[in-house]
């Protein structure tokens, strides 16, 4: 599949092959239709000292997939699902794991991805109330 | 507020507990190869949700006029180095009332912005801009306690503004 990817720490991407990736047991592979372009982004492009900070080489850019651009606020997923009905991501396969969501599904995707193994994790309580990463 | 409480996953009332600290990124190359930017993308089941259709939230879109005389007490949820906050907002909104205060609730000058529970319970909340940040900032608000809402885009503000200079 086609993708953008930065692999050199410099100001840089790559539009290359990469291989199409296939799910594990618990996770999904989805067709991306659109992301959007978060202020993030940029030092991620630029690979300053913020980009060097919150990112890793290599990487794919664009953790704001379409209609999930607020992480967890279902409100935004609504307002894209009106306006671009047909634009949203499908999902194309699911692991072994996965029994709750189909093929086909549109779904969203939270760019923070919790560890489940920490503290936190283990006790539910990933964010605290007074930290918002967005 | 209860889509953030929705799953009680993300957000939580315990505030002794910081983040995870071992949190993966989506997009950024961190514990997670895959990126929006392709034409596929594979995450953890648990960091995909569903969509649904949420009819009542056709209730977000905008008032299509500002009363000022009712617009004492609001309190203007902003952030802080949006083009409107820096150039037109602040200066018009005072001009035209003096006694709206502003009140930042996103401070993205820093890295991980910081969210400030000021209290709004009971009180008014004007919202300028219902863009992603605006309608975050409007269940913020909501949690916050704020009894009443306006939510005005910001071409609704540019509009009222032109009302205004062409009344003087």
């Amino acid at each position: 599949m086609k993708a953008l990817i930065n692999r050199q720490p410099q100001s840089s991407y790559e539009y290359t092959d990469v291989p199409t990736p296939t799910p594990g047991p618990n996770e999904v592979v989805f067709k991306v239709d659109r992301v959007s372009i978060c202020g993030s982004d940029i030092p991620l492009y630029k690979w300053n000292e913020v980009g060097q900070k919150i990112a890793a080489l290599p990487f794919i850019p664009g953790h704001e997939c379409t209609g999930v651009v607020c992480s967890v606020l279902d409100v935004f997923c609504f307002c894209v699902f009106v306006f671009d009905q047909k634009q949203l991501s499908q999902i194309v396969e699911v692991g072994s794991n996965v029994t709750d969501l189909k093929v086909g599904q549109r779904i969203c995707v939270d760019t923070h991805l919790p560890c489940e193994n920490c503290y936190q994790c283990r006790h539910n309580l990933k964010v605290c109330v007074h930290v918002f990463y967005f | 507020m209860f889509f953030i409480f929705r799953q009680n996953r993300l957000f939580t009332q315990d505030a002794s507990q910081g983040i995870c600290q071992n949190m993966g990124l989506f997009g950024h190359g961190v514990k997670c190869n895959s990126g929006g930017c392709a034409q596929f993308a594979v995450v953890n089941r648990n960091a995909v949700y569903a969509l649904k259709y949420f009819g009542f939230f056709i209730i977000l879109i905008i008032t299509p006029h500002l009363p000022y005389n009712n617009t004492q007490f609001l309190e203007l949820i902003y952030q802080r180095d949006s083009p409107a906050y820096l150039s037109h907002l602040e200066y018009h909104i005072t001009q035209l009332k003096k006694s709206v205060r502003l009140v930042p609730i996103f401070d993205s000058s820093k890295q991980a912005p910081s969210l400030k529970l000021a209290s709004l319970a009971g009180e008014d909340v004007l919202v300028i801009g219902c863009g992603p940040i605006g309608l975050f900032a409007i269940a913020i608000a909501k949690y916050m306690g704020a009894a009443k809402g306006k939510f005005v885009s910001l071409l609704c503000l540019l509009e009222l503004i032109l009302q205004s200079h062409a009344n003087q």
